[in-house]
């Protein structure tokens, strides 16, 4: 077990970031292969990270903080939409679902997750599209000209990845609910407390660790999105995880490629190690 | 409870709006596979039940062929995938061993890490070490990370399993193989079978990683949708995609409802 997930999931992580390191080489059509480095064709270098960073055309430059940008934003929005569209369903299925119920919302809930990431994507497609619904809509209320698609735009893009990882949030939102002690609210009111006083400082507080390890399954993937924004938007508008798509598919560049994605990953370790750790402070007062 | 209870009516609203916002657009998707209209722009109007965009589906040789890879691709590794998930399972649910929560944290993290960093590091491998996409690479990057769900799945079962019991078989005299084989692996069989459906759902429908590591040969049915949707909707897509929501809704909902049954009946 172990030495088959080293293989083929440990060794390839660790190459990434071997070849983070890497120049392009000249010969062979930028594959790198393990002849390669035995001849030490292979040279290391911090370039492709400064190219990550800070290309030296500022035109490449601008393009590519943009991406950044709208990669991180729509990341972010898409976890807080989740977070504020699955938290009053997966209460309702915890607290306020008679026991009957339960299994089968929680199950209709969860289904779409297992469902294939392009179909759900698939199935915003019609309704964004430039004859669909939602793009006649927005015409309608005058927000964009005849020939756009609700689609090719950012927020056609955020509505899609929110509604592709939705199914995530509610699985660990739920499981975290679940368990919260009704006498606690209970408690709450009989000591005066309104509703939304009770909301704020006892359920939600309470629910923490779900709302930690859903937002960390929906903003993962959502960072490293891709496929979202190339069957949206066709290749037209880009995020980070393209980026490392075209690098490495259409300029065969392995290198770039694997600098992308250990700047990604870097994002992704240093924002769960900040989460991680207000997830620690938070259960520990909570426990005082 | 009165003064929780006034929440009621808007809770219940938000809940039933958030199933309709997650079940709507795949319903469109279902419906409009039946359209009865040969034109293959998506936006005609529905005008009845027809299962012609079915039959063009299933005419289409290049989808047929990639539902058979898809198929036998998750089949192989949810076997292989539930074969290695086990014994780790075990492994990690019984005994206490030094670097055991590294262990953990290591078989947890594919699902951490962007799958484009995965799918990305598993095609340069392989071109790394000469061994090359296609079938063999697929079913390599299927089961690495099947097989944490995997893992994940046999050990919440093993989890709510009374040790009592083996411990009670190796008194009587068995060896830990024999407790293993006759009692601990039959009480674990639904959590096995839910793993083993979950695992090959999982593979079934994976796009990201596939799509890395398939190859010029290879298609899964993922790869040929999302092919097929590179010039526009049509109801051909729509009927695909209805089919494989359906496989995969089905083996997804009998692993629940596996898991859920032995959850009752087990104490």
């Amino acid at each position: 077990m172990l030495l088959w997930m080293l293989l083929f999931f440990g060794l390839p992580i660790a190459l990434v970031a071997v070849y983070s390191f890497c120049a392009k080489p000249d010969t062979g059509g930028g594959g790198l292969t393990a002849e390669k480095f035995k001849a030490g064709e292979v040279e290391f270098t911090l370039d492709n990270y400064r190219n990550v960073a800070w290309p030296a055309d500022a035109d490449l430059r601008a393009v590519r903080w943009k991406i950044y940008w709208r990669t991180l934003w729509l990341a972010l929005a898409t976890t807080a939409l989740c977070l504020l569209i699955s938290w009053p369903t997966a209460y309702f299925i915890a607290v306020r679902a008679s026991a009957g119920w339960k299994p089968l919302l929680l199950l209709l809930a969860v289904l779409p997750f297992w469902t294939s990431f392009v179909v759900r994507t698939y199935a915003w497609m019609y309704l964004l599209d430039v004859n669909g619904p939602v793009s006649a809509f927005f015409r309608f209320l005058g927000l964009v000209d005849e020939n756009t698609a609700v689609m090719k735009t950012d927020l056609g893009l955020l509505v899609g990845l929110v509604y592709a990882e939705l199914p995530l949030m509610i699985l660990p939102l739920y499981t975290s609910l679940e368990k919260l002690d009704r006498r606690l609210l209970e408690a709450s009111a009989d000591l005066g407390a309104t509703p939304t006083a009770t909301f704020f400082q006892v359920t939600f507080p309470l629910s923490m660790p779900g709302v930690f390890a859903g937002s960390m399954l929906v903003f993962i993937p959502a960072l490293g999105a891709f496929v979202t924004s190339d069957m949206f938007t066709l290749g037209t508008t880009l995020l980070v995880g393209n980026l490392v798509d075209l690098q490495f598919g259409r300029f065969d560049n392995p290198p770039m490629a694997a600098a992308f994605s250990a700047a990604l990953s870097v994002v992704v370790a240093v924002l769960l190690a900040i989460a991680l750790r207000a997830g620690w402070s938070t259960s520990g007062e909570e426990k005082a | 409870m009165s003064a929780i209870g006034g929440k009621q009516i808007g809770l219940r609203t938000a809940t039933a709006a958030t199933y309709a916002f997650l079940y709507a657009p795949l319903a469109v998707l279902v419906l409009f596979s039946f359209n009865d209209t040969t034109e293959r722009d998506n936006f005609s109007p529905f005008r009845g039940f027809s299962l012609y965009w079915y039959r063009v589906a299933f005419d289409n040789q290049q989808l047929i062929a990639s539902m058979w890879t898809s198929l036998k691709v998750a089949c192989i590794t949810a076997v292989i995938a539930v074969g290695l998930a086990v014994p780790a399972a075990v492994a990690l649910g019984r005994y206490r061993f030094a670097g055991k929560t590294a262990l953990e944290t290591f078989f947890n993290l594919p699902l951490v890490v962007p799958e484009v960093v995965v799918g990305f590091g598993t095609a340069a491998f392989l071109r790394f070490v000469d061994m090359g996409l296609g079938f063999t690479a697929l079913i390599a990057a299927h089961v690495a990370f099947g097989t944490s769900y995997a893992i994940m799945v046999v050990r919440a079962r093993l989890s709510g399993m009374d040790d009592r019991l083996t411990e009670a078989a190796m008194d009587l005299g068995a060896t830990p193989w024999q407790a293993f084989r006759t009692v601990t692996l039959p009480l674990l069989m639904p959590g096995v079978i839910a793993a083993a459906l979950l695992v090959f759902t999982v593979s079934l429908d994976d796009y990201v990683i596939s799509n890395f590591v398939a190859g010029p040969d290879y298609r899964t049915l993922p790869i040929e949708i999302y092919s097929l949707t590179r010039k526009g909707t049509t109801p051909q897509i729509n009927a695909v995609s209805t089919l494989l929501m359906a496989v995969s809704a089905a083996t997804a909902a009998g692993a629940m409802m596996i898991q859920r049954a032995a959850g009752r009946r087990t104490g």
